[in-house]
């Protein structure tokens, strides 16, 4: 299994490389997806990243926050973050320009198991910002799409103006991932699905469940409920994957600071599979 | 993709959707006559895929098959309706009236979804008004028929009132997801 990757590639995991914002896009309200280089090519020649990894940007005297890259871990172009205001960082973050520089570690953590998921189905079911995280691993099933069998994405949000990267999804469409969308709460001109996003997956068909992967990210009410769905569908709980978010701060294990149970969300995350992590979701203190 | 990404399409402009008590709703539903037996097709839905093979049979002695236009109404919001639906293809908007606000959709339903419950639990009128986003295939069961059959064959009527229980819990849950907003502040 792929899951556990890296560090091994970080060969100083505390060394912030300086990287440049090539372009900013916005994307929905409060959140933009910033598109960066490294300063220095032969960093960028050597840097790789799994779909699903996060990087630590480090704005000086602000603060250190952990990001899920958001690009094509196979493409040569910039190396995307979409980010969302939630404190200090993110929030400077905000007030920057293109052209700016900050630092960068990583890559960190484990990734989503595409290598496990050959031979089945995939769905990728999602809400909110928890796109961002998933999106490389579209793309990686997308660039080996012969590998598997229907690719489908159930993506929630708040309402039709709260979705990430509305503008793919035709091209995402076109190259083999079945697409569905729903909103928690409609507009008048909204002409697409309304109801919570696990709705989605109660209702798809799931000819073999035995040979399916469930990969899910977002609030983990919902992570949990869509698990429990799952589970309904008769999809194994070792097939199911979640990613979590807790408070990073090393990145490598060593502060504490995102432990969960006997894990560490940091290390042994974010993507974890869903039956290591069950009995602590819906933990009150967790 | 199914539905469109885009807010900006008007969804159902020549829907009478402010007034939806001035239209009939049985004139919306054509029937088509059965030519097929239901029993398998019943039996692939997932409401009523688990139900014994006999309890099927029973089911589809009395059901129908429709074919409900886009924009078409199967049932409005505080009127009765005289049928169960049992959606096969397609995809169901459920509406609400808000005064000041028109009609407010609260739940889309798709393929396995039942619709207009209500009768079959003592409510006199629909709690939400049904309209296909889409050419939509239903089996319909008549009220009358479904009740008689329940009360008379409890070897029907349980399991069937086993599984609307079960879907009436899941649409419960679903819309306590949607109460929690959980996408207010995003995550990740």
């Amino acid at each position: 299994m792929r899951t556990v990757a890296c560090p091994s590639q970080v060969v100083d995991p505390w060394l912030a490389h300086t990287v440049r914002i090539v372009s900013i896009t916005d994307e929905v309200e409060g959140v933009a997806t910033y598109h960066l280089e490294f300063a220095d090519a032969d960093t960028a020649d050597s840097y790789s990243f799994l779909p699903g990894q996060f990087n630590m940007l480090y704005l000086p005297g602000v603060g250190e926050a952990a990001i899920s890259i958001s690009s094509d871990p196979s493409a040569q172009g910039t190396l995307d973050h979409t980010v969302r205001i939630a404190g200090n960082v993110t929030g400077e973050l905000a007030r920057t320009d293109v052209g700016s520089t900050f630092g960068l570690r990583g890559p960190f953590g484990s990734s989503w198991p595409i290598d496990d998921c050959a031979g089945g189905d995939v769905v990728i079911v999602t809400g909110g910002i928890g796109l961002a995280p998933l999106r490389p691993a579209i793309y990686e099933f997308l660039n080996r799409k012969s590998e598997f069998g229907h690719i489908t994405l159930l993506y929630g949000a708040r309402n039709p103006f709260g979705m990430l990267y509305t503008s793919e999804y035709d091209d995402w469409q076109l190259r083999g991932l079945n697409v569905n969308t729903t909103v928690d709460r409609s507009s008048q001109a909204w002409q697409g699905n309304v109801g919570v996003v696990t709705q989605l997956l109660d209702r798809m068909p799931v000819p073999d469940p035995k040979k399916t992967s469930v990969l899910c990210c977002g609030p983990e009410v919902m992570m949990w409920y869509t698990a429990r769905s799952a589970l309904g569908r008769r999809i194994p709980k070792d097939r199911i994957w979640v990613s979590l978010e807790r408070n990073m701060n090393c990145a490598i294990g060593l502060c504490g600071h995102c432990q969960f149970g006997p894990t560490f969300v940091c290390k042994d995350g974010p993507v974890i599979r869903y039956d290591r992590v069950a009995s602590l979701l819906k933990v009150e203190g967790f | 993709m199914l539905h469109s990404s885009s807010p900006e399409v008007d969804a159902f402009g020549s829907r009478d959707a402010d007034f939806p008590h001035l239209v009939q709703t049985e004139a919306d539903i054509t029937e088509t006559p059965m030519l097929i037996d239901l029993t398998d097709q019943i039996g692939d839905l997932q409401f009523t895929s688990t139900l014994p093979e006999e309890v099927r049979q029973a089911l589809a002695g009395i059901a129908s098959q429709r074919t409900i236009a886009s924009g078409q109404f199967l049932c409005r919001e505080g009127e009765s309706c005289s049928e169960l639906f049992l959606i096969a293809s397609g995809h169901v908007g459920l509406d609400m009236f808000v005064p000041g606000r028109g009609q407010v959709r609260v739940m889309t339903l798709g393929p396995g979804d039942v619709l207009a419950w209500s009768a079959l639990v003592g409510n006199q009128g629909a709690t939400a008004t049904g309209v296909a986003l889409e050419e939509t295939e239903v089996i319909a069961f008549p009220d009358d028929a479904l009740l008689q059959l329940c009360q008379t064959n409890h070897d029907v009527g349980y399991p069937l009132m086993r599984e609307l229980a079960k879907a009436i819990s899941h649409r419960l849950v679903a819309s306590r997801l949607q109460l929690l907003d959980l996408f207010y502040e995003g995550s990740h």
